[in-house]
């Protein structure tokens, strides 16, 4: 750790002023209060409490040094190194892989390197065998089928299909009922799940009285031609909610195109589940269009 | 996830770069509990080996 920012950020410590260590910051200021610690040691201790909670939190036994580099280096260890800390001299930077699993926030402003520092990621991951699900939502990735070692693209309305099924072991009921609250929230009409739910689950089932190589599900232009078609109040408990399921369906038909006009999409599953990565191009589709897939592939 | 099968360590990785949208309180609002299934994935993925990435523009 460079000397200069360990000593700005004790500088920064401001012993009157409560923090996340309550507890360990009223006994530090016991013992500068009596004169038994000097100011400057009760900020070294300080830093360490906030650093090192499970083993410092509640003692103050062995305090006479502030963290060492190796202390820090332990904090930062990765297997997949994707830069260095600036903050620790020679400590590298990446995600924890083998022993836990942790999610990342990358953020910043334009230009900051979020993208790049993603993509730093997924060939870290890509060389330790990890599968990856990448939504291209700006075709910045096109490149990764080449970079990786096991990857297919997918792209919006280019030879992939994007289909309702349910996926394998989810009953088709409850696939049902997450597909209609999808639908109906990412359009901002939530009282229209409970009939969207019914119409998907009878649709189901007239698709697939006869018996077929899996299930067929409908794809969203069926459901608006069956919602607009069926007898009034079939489906909802009131008029106006059937009106509103009409409204959401018409909505993401024609926001997903022909990229949806499928009764059984590609099972991006069996890829993943082979350890080869997927990009799922979805920059020609727009915002709510986007969601909507993220959402039900994410489900 | 939905075999329940439960890991200790990353076997699945979700990239989502330009997620500003769907991170906020709205994206969630519409859905049951105020749970999209980002947020499910964020809450519950861990524990079945999925790490979610995300890239965003404005915290």
């Amino acid at each position: 750790m460079s000397q200069s920012w360990r000593d700005q950020l004790i500088a920064q410590i401001d012993l009157c002023r409560p923090g996340p260590r309550d507890k360990g910051l009223l006994a530090l200021r016991a013992l500068a209060a009596n004169g038994r610690l000097s100011e400057a040691m009760c900020r070294f201790h300080y830093l360490r409490l906030l650093l090192h909670p499970p083993r410092c939190a509640d003692s103050l036994a062995g305090f006479t040094e502030p963290p060492s580099l190796e202390e820090w280096r332990s904090a930062v260890v990765t297997e997949a190194p994707i830069g260095v800390l600036t903050e620790v001299e020679g400590a590298e930077f990446g995600p924890h892989l083998s022993d836990r699993v942790e999610h990342w926030a990358v953020a910043g402003t334009t230009g900051f390197g979020k993208t790049v520092t993603l993509r730093g990621l997924a060939l870290a991951l890509d060389a330790l065998g990890r599968a990856l699900l990448v939504f291209e939502l700006k075709r910045d990735c096109a490149d990764f089928v080449q970079r990786l070692a096991r990857c297919v693209r997918v792209r919006a309305g280019q030879g992939a299909w994007f289909g309702l099924q349910a996926p394998a072991g989810v009953a088709d009921r409850d696939w049902a009922m997450v597909l209609a609250a999808i639908l109906a929230a990412r359009c901002g009409l939530k009282h229209a799940t409970t009939s969207l739910a019914r119409m998907l689950t009878w649709l189901v089932e007239q698709l697939n009285r006869a018996a077929v190589r899996g299930r067929l599900w409908p794809d969203v232009q069926l459901l608006c031609d069956v919602a607009v078609a069926a007898p009034s109040a079939k489906f909802a408990a009131k008029e106006d909610y059937e009106r509103s399921s009409i409204q959401v369906l018409d909505g993401v038909a024609h926001a997903l195109g022909p990229f949806a006009r499928t009764f059984r999409g590609i099972d991006l599953e069996q890829f993943l589940a082979q350890g080869t990565s997927v990009v799922v191009d979805l920059s020609t589709l727009e915002p709510p269009a986007q969601w909507v897939v993220i959402d039900v592939l994410l489900s | 996830m939905a075999r329940d099968q439960k890991v200790d360590r990353t076997e699945i990785c979700i990239l989502l770069d330009e997620s500003d949208l769907l991170v906020t309180d709205e994206a969630h609002a519409g859905f049951p509990g105020r749970q999209s299934p980002l947020m499910r994935v964020l809450r519950q993925g861990r524990e079945f080996g999925i790490m979610v990435a995300l890239g965003i523009n404005v915290l």
